[in-house]
């Protein structure tokens, strides 16, 4: 046996070895794609995972996001910050869509290109339950939640292209776009992870983009973590109701806030910040609409005047307000439910008493206490979450 | 058995891979040497629900109650996934490979023996996840293995229990693998090295001097989907024990002068 002492000493000293080294290398970019990429772009050696996961109130009761792929959503992400996609190189996505803005502009009508304006108040995408998450639609199906002010769009790449096409916003051709990605070093390497080749299409863009807007989810607010709390005991579809109970981290402001919403504005807006109640409605802005809205699309009579109902998530983040912005503040779109509603022949049942406006009688009191509460709805992490930030070298 | 021979067969090509995994447990190896100067070699080819594998052996008793004792293991399994690009559809693979050496002292008995091996080896786990993408991860094993064997003129039984120390020192990822798969990579990163046990064994007839067997390893306690690991191997082995082999060739040479 003593022969084998040496032996036995030098498996001790390989397995102390062992123990020693950990070597692990996670490669995503070839060296050579690195060099390219890092001239003109801030991205993180590794992806950032872009999962959207929904609050467990939320998913309790069926609402789930819809997948988002990693790779596309980082080739989505350059591409929504990218200006040279504009006709004269000074707009992108994001100039209308600002991240600190929960991807809201602060002006009523953005700028576009060659110092055009648009003709309506920018969408906040930070604000969206995850576009197209709804009940098991998909990114290129229809889905149950349309895009626009107007619902002109069914998938957030329709709605994509259209802001791109459009000539107050970005001004370009699909062709051009495409053309102008394809001449950017920059997007080959991207490309070739996104979609296992460099051939670029306008379908691959806006797919790419749709996937980053996606997953844009706004679930950390406090709102969220209450109403979790709140449903943790509740199984099944517990539908609004528990949506009604205090919430036991909430100022007492808050709540009395949450139940004013919730008598006034729920049946439209939601009581659980998911999915909308109503996809579109005519809240009484004008009784002689100039901007038809959806019925500007559909040409149906009874939809004239009457826009896109959006949920209320960072809707303190995301002034001004209404489909113009012609609300500066909060207070003065609560004012107008107070006392502005003008009359319809198609303005919401909701909106009405017999066949007069609502005049909502609001107090002072109510006001600040329901602002409280929709101060919750705001998901300040996703204002400096890094991987929805401009990754362009600057 | 013939149809023996082609039901096992059949076993092995439908157990024969489906998903990536980074580590796979070959033979508990138990030499049939009861004296100095017995030696075998042993050649084996397992399958598991997700591999086919070789597996070869050898072993040699050098002095009185001492045995050192070579194993080299190959993994591989190959699958086909659909292109989730909407593309061809395409290879998915796994290969890898173990050499350990060991050291053991036994205690011959009338009816076998029982030993003791102490051992170390390294290898490699190659997963190919299509279109380039591959994980590579460099794997060490020490264990400490108890076997007890029996053995007469037509039968062999061998069984052990095999004290494993898996260590992954090393692994060069592209991140481009599945989400799924890279959380359970970095979980063997950081929790890695691992100590298991292995129970295995082989069960043979013997026709001097070939013995065929039938073999069984099994993982014994790990949870071993959370790792990817193979949890069990189970295959045919062919061995040759080469004092019988010297023993019937001298035979043969004394009759031939």
């Amino acid at each position: 046996m003593k022969k084998l002492a040496p032996v036995f000493t030098l498996f001790a000293l390989f397995l102390l070895l062992g123990a020693c080294k950990s070597d692990f290398n996670y490669y995503y970019y070839s060296k050579e794609e690195t060099e390219v990429l890092s001239q003109f772009l801030n991205l993180p050696e590794l992806p950032d995972d872009y999962t959207v996961t929904f609050p467990s109130h939320l998913s309790n009761v069926g609402l789930f996001p819809r997948a988002v792929e990693r790779d596309k959503a980082v080739l989505g992400r350059v591409i929504f910050y990218d200006k040279k996609l504009s006709k004269d190189g000074t707009v992108a996505c994001a100039n209308c869509h600002k991240q600190e803005l929960a991807f809201s502009d602060d002006k009523a009508f953005s700028d576009g290109v060659y110092d055009r304006s648009t003709t309506r108040n920018s969408i906040a995408l930070g604000s969206v339950a995850n576009f197209s998450a709804y009940y098991g639609t998909d990114l290129n199906g229809s889905s149950a939640i349309r895009f626009f002010w107007d619902n002109r769009a069914e998938t957030a790449a329709i709605q994509s292209r259209g802001s791109m096409t459009n000539e107050k916003e970005m001004d370009m051709t699909m062709h051009d776009i495409a053309t102008t990605v394809e001449a950017q070093p920059y997007y080959a390497p991207l490309f070739k992870k996104a979609f296992g080749s460099t051939t670029v299409t306008d379908e691959l863009v806006l797919e790419a983009v749709a996937n980053f807007v996606n997953a844009m989810g706004s679930f950390q607010s406090d709102f969220d973590a209450e109403a979790n709390q709140s449903t943790a005991s509740y199984s099944g579809n517990f539908g609004n109701t528990v949506y009604d109970n205090d919430f036991s981290g909430f100022s007492a402001a808050q709540n009395r806030g949450k139940k004013l919403y919730n008598n006034n504005c729920a049946s439209c807006h939601s009581g659980n910040m998911g999915r909308p109640v109503l996809q579109l409605a005519n809240n009484g802005l004008e009784s002689n609409p100039t901007d038809l809205g959806v019925g500007g699309i559909t040409g149906l009579n009874e939809q004239k005047g009457s826009f896109k109902v959006p949920t209320l998530r960072n809707i303190a983040l995301t002034a001004p307000y209404m489909h113009d912005g012609r609300f500066a503040n909060l207070n003065e779109v609560l004012d107008f439910y107070n006392t502005g509603i003008q009359n319809h022949p198609f303005l919401h049942a909701d909106l009405k008493t017999g066949n007069q406006p609502k005049h909502m009688n609001f107090s002072e009191s109510d006001k600040t206490d329901m602002i409280a509460f929709l101060n919750t709805l705001s998901d300040e992490h996703l204002l400096d979450d890094k991987k929805f930030s401009n990754p362009f070298k600057q | 058995m013939r149809p023996f021979i082609l039901i096992f067969a059949g076993f092995l090509l439908l157990a024969a891979g489906c998903v990536q995994y980074h580590y796979s447990p070959n033979f508990v190896q138990t030499p049939y040497v009861v004296k100095k100067g017995d030696g075998m070699v042993t050649a084996a080819i397992s399958g598991s629900p997700v591999a086919l594998n070789g597996d070869f052996h050898a072993s040699y008793s050098p002095i009185k109650y001492g045995t050192v004792m070579l194993n080299y293991f190959q993994a591989h399994s190959s699958f086909t996934e659909n292109n989730f690009l909407g593309g061809p559809s395409y290879l998915q693979t796994t290969k890898g490979y173990l050499v350990e050496g060991a050291v053991g002292a036994y205690k011959p008995f009338s009816f076998g023996t029982a030993a003791l091996y102490v051992g170390w080896g390294q290898g490699q786990m190659r997963n190919d996840y299509g279109i380039n993408r591959i994980a590579d991860l460099g794997l060490q094993r020490f264990f400490v293995q108890p076997t007890f064997t029996y053995k007469n003129d037509w039968f062999r039984l061998g069984i052990g229990l095999r004290f494993v120390r898996l260590n992954f020192p090393s692994g060069n990822i592209d991140y481009r693998i599945e989400p799924a798969d890279v959380v359970i990579i970095q979980r063997l990163e950081k929790e890695s090295p691992f100590w298991f046990p292995e129970m295995g064994g082989n069960i043979g007839i013997h026709f001097k001097p070939v013995t065929i067997s039938a073999n069984l390893v099994i993982m014994a306690t790990r949870p071993a989907a959370e790792y990817s690991f193979d949890a069990s191997n189970i295959g045919v082995g062919l061995s040759l024990e080469l004092q019988e082999l010297f023993k019937k060739r001298n035979r043969n040479s004394v009759i031939e002068e």
